[in-house]
């Protein structure tokens, strides 16, 4: 084995310390942009919803608008959104490079896509339920506490998945704005190193991830899933 | 306890406005089973909506209790729904919730404190019948079963109203039997007040005390059930009967094609039903009696039967045959006279 590696991916072995690295940099930069843009973006699923006409709080005015917001963040695509949000970035954090500037801009681009995932897993949710629910007497913050988010959860699960592996191919492209991560690893090392054993190694890993949290995303939804 | 007054309810839409209740009067009192019935689209479920709100008069009056609900703020709305069970056709269960949660979310909903949740909770599902059920989820259970915590769910709240909408029309005809016995046990054990809103007659007549017939947004007929189901006023009425009961009239050219002699319609009720009253006829009168059509049925704790016969004999037959069987306690009706030709 150890002959294997050292005859065929000869880099892998001295570069190593930055392959490691690089993984850890790429699960952290998902994972704290996962987390916020689900933070963001599970509300405004919700809010989506129950502002459309007919659910429980009709308001067509912050509907759409809210509908407009999330259709331009989704339509820009991931790299110009990286280079739009250097200054933002700046402002906010002090810099412009390093994972925490890449995650400010994951998080811009993935909320939306979280929200609109989260409303279709809301609005599949049984009108016959939160009537019920409303003949119980519950408030509008109760149905949606207890109700939509509950019923929708394996769905919403299920977008958060898709999403947490949409991330871990965007974070690659982070690497631009120096973000790290394995994608920066494949891009300077390999790409423009000559060091095609790094490209194919990194994008092992790359793979392996997306594996892992689908897996784990797919357990979930199925544990939480009662119908 | 229930009171509704020219309540009208009109829908618009772009295509034009829809008037599902026509004014509509109705007073429910306390403790009673009573039954709404109508084909669809007569407005029978926008008229129990109408009793917790989830539709709002267009204009008119709801009254529960001594709360008039069209006048409530949605935070005293809502309190007073706590107080107003509700069934649904389709269950309306949560499945990601136990069959325990579900009954337990009414009282999470009211604010009970979370320590009081289990007792009542086990205290609902053993009158439900689900007890072994607690920890299961409604994806494995039965229709019945589903509807039976539907019910658990409806009385956590100890409300005094119950309102049941198609509650058994998506169940089988046993599993219907089963779920209304539970609903009479329900209302007696617990003194609450059911309305029930159903397209079969069967429903009504298995448990209701009192029925209210609709058609086109308006209550055509309202009374007990026992007279309803011997004096049906309207064709709908009549034809929702039918469902039930093989007693329509028999067809005016059969009763032509007989021999000559009266025809009656003997209309039995409660303890009349119960009595050899035509043997005895028969015996003690020494008239001959041909029985045509006839059957008797239990209503909600009454039976009630219609026989029709035909007594062969002149006009004093006749007489003291219709003499006799009145003094039974016996509604009759004559059909066609004992010399033959039309109606009497």
């Amino acid at each position: 084995m150890s002959v294997f590696i050292a005859t065929y991916l000869p880099n892998v072995v001295k570069f190593w310390d930055i392959i490691e690295k690089a993984i850890y940099e790429t699960i952290y930069m998902v994972g704290v942009s996962l987390f916020f843009s689900s933070l963001i973006g599970i509300p405004l699923g919700v809010l989506l919803v129950i502002t459309s006409r007919n659910h429980l709080l009709p308001l067509p005015a912050v509907n759409q608008l809210l509908g407009l917001v999330v259709n331009i963040f989704r339509s820009i695509p991931y790299i110009v959104l990286v280079i739009l949000l250097i200054p933002f970035a700046r402002a906010l954090i002090g810099t412009s490079i390093g994972p925490e500037a890449a995650i400010i801009s994951l998080v811009v681009g993935s909320a939306p896509f979280i929200a609109r995932l989260v409303e279709t897993a809301i609005r599949e949710v049984n009108r016959g339920v939160i009537e019920a629910a409303q003949s119980m007497g519950a408030t509008n913050w109760q149905i949606i506490r207890k109700i939509l988010i509950p019923e929708a959860m394996p769905a919403i699960v299920s977008g958060i998945t898709v999403t947490a592996v949409g991330l871990i191919g965007y974070s690659a492209m982070a690497g631009v704005v120096g973000a790290g991560g394995l994608g920066a690893v494949a891009f300077n090392y390999g790409f423009n190193g000559f060091k095609p054993d790094i490209m194919f190694v990194t994008t092992v890993f790359m793979i392996i991830l997306v594996q892992g949290v689908q897996m784990i995303g797919d357990a979930i939804a199925r544990k939480m899933d009662h119908r | 306890m229930i009171t509704l007054s020219n309540v009208v309810k009109t829908f618009t839409s772009r295509f034009g406005s829809f008037t599902a209740l026509n004014g509509i009067d109705l007073t429910i009192q306390k403790g009673e089973i009573f039954g709404i019935i109508g084909y669809s689209g007569a407005g029978k479920s926008t008229l129990v909506r109408m009793i917790n709100m989830l539709e709002t008069p267009t204009s008119g009056e709801v009254t529960v209790g001594d709360t008039k609900l069209n006048q409530l703020s949605s935070r005293e709305l809502r309190r007073a729904r706590r107080k107003i069970g509700m069934v649904f056709q389709h269950f309306n269960l949560l499945w990601s919730r136990t069959v325990a949660e579900n009954v337990a979310l009414p009282m999470e909903i009211a604010g009970v404190p979370k320590r009081e949740h289990a007792a009542r909770v086990m205290e609902l599902l053993d009158l439900v019948g689900l007890s072994e059920k607690a920890d299961a989820y409604p994806a494995q259970l039965s229709g019945g079963q589903k509807q039976r915590v539907g019910i658990a769910r409806a009385l956590a709240n100890q409300p005094d109203v119950l309102l049941c909408d198609e509650a058994t029309s998506a169940l089988d005809p046993k599993t219907t039997d089963s779920i209304l016995e539970l609903l009479k046990e329900i209302n007696r054990k617990l003194g609450l007040t059911i309305v029930l809103i159903t397209h079969e007659m069967h429903v009504i007549e298995k448990i209701c005390d009192r029925v209210a017939v609709m058609e086109s947004g308006r209550i055509i007929e309202m009374g007990d059930v026992v007279e309803v189901f011997s004096h049906p006023k309207t064709t709908t009425t009549r034809e929702l009967i039918s469902q039930v009961a093989g007693s329509e009239q028999p067809e005016q050219e059969f009763l032509e094609g007989l021999n000559q002699g009266a025809v009656l319609r003997c209309t039995f009720l409660g303890e009349a039903a119960n009595q050899t009253v035509i043997s005895k006829l028969v015996t003690e009168l020494g008239v001959e009696v041909n029985i045509l059509q006839g059957q008797i049925k239990r209503l909600k704790d009454i039976a009630f039967g219609t026989l029709y016969i035909q007594v062969p004999g002149d006009v004093e037959v006749e007489a003291k045959t219709v003499a006799y069987l009145k003094k039974q306690g016996i509604k009759v009706d004559v059909l066609r006279g004992a010399e033959g030709g039309g109606r009497s």
